[in-house]
């Protein structure tokens, strides 16, 4: 079963390095038919929450699951709203359009995949250098310098399936150091989802494949 | 920046390998050997150690038995003559034991953070048993295979930055001992370049009693390690743009910079004038079947003697002379050209080995939400030109897909039209996507932001984040067709190896060479010397010792 809040070790699990995490992710992304670019977003996703301690994999890979992905965003007195937020398809763009005017804010319902949403706007920080506040996601300040025993409990207690999150530019308050190794240990059942997923973006080796694909020599006892 | 350039590149004294030797020497590095259990047939494992910038690093090398069906360059293969890990620390007893376990199976294996750099390679079974054959009867190596070949052990793959869970770059990029591109990587290999000289003179010894021979130190140094690329090494520079405009960067700066000396000192002069007499002899050693390399070389052994009759001393000592060389060799060939950039570079040390010291990092390629795609459409005619005048019309220039195997993930480049697969295609094909993406563009309001426009578009997301990097990294695209019947993957390779510092490129195919790596630099024994930068164009007989057969 995915998992959607704090990751808890599982007896088989594994500890990939974040950069595998991230390529795995992606691929398993594009494997399931998004984009390269919406791919690229969701590893980096992924990873970010996993440095942070949390289930990086199981909720990408619930997140990218087949399904409609069409998104439609409205603008509002005080900024835009996505009526269907899917967050793999529109995560992103929330932090990017509150880039074009950080005094708005963007309102998602029926938000679907939460915990991504927040590993989203770790990455929106980690390029702008800023802050976000997901109101009705959790209370704690998503930057890209997160304490992460300190979120960890209050991520735990957030309404991680809940429908409307409001999310406003902030300015980042702390600055614990950026993770350098993945924090959480990924479910062997969730990894092998995801590897699987990713396997579907390599072609199946044939003899003209193997023998030219790659161009080497005939020998190599030389 | 375009592929038939990238071909012709060499190493500068700005590739990587040049600022690990600088550094290891401003270090005064020391390298020991905690760990030498090897056996009388050359098989067990051994532990190199040395201190860097207030951490210590460790190879842990492994030889085992390999049987000459199983010897093969390719990532496909699954076993090696030796296999290595770079360890962060001095790894105990129980460490070793779990390394021996997985290291030796590579991919297969699965590996801890405390493991930075994973990689291996096999024997030139031509050179090593050559080598330790003369050794064990007391006598050097043939000089002319030395030359000639120019490596005992050749390295297959070289991992970094959490493959196979190793450790994320991100666990030591802040250090400053191996703050830079590749440095772990160039580190564990001048190692391993390290362990295959005490392999070949331990098993020499086992062979020949009190009969052998330690390798003599000129011809020590002229050993390096060899490598064999293929295509895993292209995507690479297609998927780090701003890694790649930080290396261009840093070499037209300096190229920049150099130009602009208006008087060249008469030492630069002299300088100069010996490096380009060393090159000449670099040139000839530089063998390869490769008839399009083999053309190249021979045509530049020409140009230079033409370089070396222009550059008197007399037309250098006139008003900018690096500047009026550089102008006078568009008349040359690109192989010219380049070789006469690292030419010009190398006396000057002073003034450039520091200037990409805050460059050298790799940024994330980000969208810019607030661009209109008005301005989208202008960056695209003005820095995509290239892109749009592709005819993709044509099938000539859609002939290529690039993909990944599912043997062992090895990158490789199919015939679209006739090879399985390309409904899996990599996204190599950044001129095709630029033309989907201008094409788009036409049918929007130019007043449209980028960030609403990627809501309705986003399979355009990877295209626009790339348009919009290169806007702020000029150098970050490659100005070709990448899936043309008329690409060339192996100039990618060339490109890339060159940055590391590698030589004596030697094409087995339009996709796939083999180098040397470290060819002339010091060794454990010699790297604190005073002459510890002073191998580039390497050369058998440079310096006073000569070679005794």
């Amino acid at each position: 079963m995915l998992t959607t809040g704090v990751f808890q070790s599982s007896i088989r699990a594994m500890k990939p390095s974040l950069n595998e995490i991230d390529v795995v992710v992606r691929k398993a992304a594009v494997g399931v038919g998004w984009s390269y670019g919406v791919g690229e977003d969701v590893g980096r996703a992924a990873a970010w929450l996993v440095a942070q301690g949390h289930d990086g994999v199981g909720t990408a890979i619930a997140a990218i699951q087949p399904g409609a992905s069409v998104a439609r965003c409205e603008p509002t007195a005080d900024g835009w709203a996505f009526p269907q937020a899917r967050v793999a398809a529109v995560g992103l763009s929330a932090f990017e359009l509150l880039a074009i005017d950080p005094s708005r804010r963007v309102i998602l319902r029926n938000v679907d995949h939460p915990l991504l949403l927040i590993g989203l706007a770790g990455v929106a920080a980690v390029d702008n250098g800023g802050a976000y506040m997901l109101t009705g996601c959790t209370t704690e300040r998503i930057a890209e310098r997160i304490n992460v025993s300190a979120n960890h409990a209050t991520f735990a207690g957030a309404k991680l399936t809940g429908e409307t999150v409001s999310v406003e530019r902030s300015t980042p308050s702390n600055h614990a150091p950026l993770e350098t190794q993945a924090v959480a240990v990924i479910d062997d059942t969730v990894w092998r989802q995801a590897l699987a997923l990713a396997a579907r973006t390599y072609v199946p080796a044939s003899e003209t494949s193997r023998a030219h694909g790659a161009g080497a020599g005939l020998t190599d006892n030389d | 920046m375009r592929l038939s350039r990238m071909g012709a590149f060499y190493p500068t004294r700005l590739s990587f390998m040049r600022k690990l030797i600088r550094r290891l020497n401003r270090e005064q590095a020391v390298v020991s050997r905690p760990v030498w259990e090897i056996d009388v047939d050359g098989y067990g494992r051994a532990v190199y150690s040395v201190p860097l910038g207030g951490d210590v690093y460790s190879l842990v090398a492994f030889s085992t038995p390999l049987a000459p069906e199983h010897r093969s360059d390719r990532v496909i293969a699954e076993a090696w003559d030796t296999t290595y890990v770079l360890y962060d620390g001095v790894p105990t007893s129980r460490d070793l034991d779990r390394l021996a376990k997985n290291v030796p199976h590579q991919e297969a294996g699965r590996f801890a953070q405390t493991e930075l750099v994973l990689c291996r390679a096999n024997k030139s079974v031509r050179l090593f048993e050559h080598v330790v054959e003369r050794l064990s009867h007391g006598r050097q190596p043939d000089a002319e295979m030395i030359r000639r070949i120019g490596y005992l052990l050749r390295t297959t793959a070289v991992y970094g930055n959490g493959k196979f869970g190793i450790a994320d770059r991100s666990r030591i990029e802040m250090r400053p001992a191996l703050h830079g591109a590749f440095q772990a990587e160039m580190l564990a290999v001048w190692l391993v370049r390290g362990f295959t000289h005490d392999l070949v003179e331990h098993i020499a010894v086992v062979r020949g009693g009190y009969h052998a021979v330690p390798l003599q130190a000129v011809v020590k140094r002229h050993i390096g390690v060899g490598n064999a690329t293929g295509l895993g090494m292209a995507p690479f520079l297609i998927s780090h743009p701003t890694l790649l405009h930080n290396w261009m960067l840093e070499r037209e700066t300096a190229l920049a910079m150099v130009r602009a000396e208006r008087h060249a000192a008469p030492e630069t002069i002299d300088r100069f004038c010996t490096l380009v007499g060393r090159a000449g002899q670099h040139l000839e050693e530089w063998t390869t079947d490769d008839t399009i390399q083999a053309s190249r070389t021979h045509s530049v052994r020409q140009e230079l003697k033409d370089v070396a009759a222009l550059t008197t001393s007399a037309w250098l000592a006139e008003p900018f002379p690096w500047d009026r060389l550089i102008t006078h060799a568009e008349r040359w060939s690109l192989e010219c050209q380049e070789l006469l950039v690292a030419l010009i570079l190398e006396p000057h040390g002073h003034l450039i080995d520091d200037i990409a010291r805050h460059w050298s990092g790799a940024q994330t390629p980000q969208t810019a939400p607030g661009m209109t795609l008005r301005e989208l459409d202008r960056h695209i005619a003005n820095q995509f030109a290239w892109a749009l005048a592709i005819d993709f019309g044509s099938p000539k220039a859609s002939h290529y897909f690039w993909y990944v195997s599912e043997d062992k993930q090895e990158p490789r480049l199919g015939d679209r039209r006739n090879e399985a697969g390309a409904d899996q295609e990599m996204p190599l094909d950044v001129a095709r996507q630029i033309q989907a993406l201008a094409q788009a563009l036409t049918t929007s309001d130019p007043d449209e932001t980028t960030a609403t426009f990627l809501i309705r578009r986003p399979d355009l997301r990877y295209v626009v984040r790339r348009v919009q990097t290169a806007v702020r990294h000029p150098y970050s695209e490659i100005q070709d067709n990448l899936i043309s019947a008329d690409c060339r993957p192996i100039d990618l390779l060339r490109c890339k190896l060159a940055q590391f510092g590698a030589s004596k490129f030697d094409p087995k195919s339009d996709r796939w060479t083999r180098i040397t790596l470290f060819q002339g630099a010091p060794t454990f024994d010699t790297i604190h010397g005073s002459d510890a930068d002073d191998w580039c164009f390497p050369i058998l007989d440079q310096g006073d010792e000569a070679v005794t057969q």
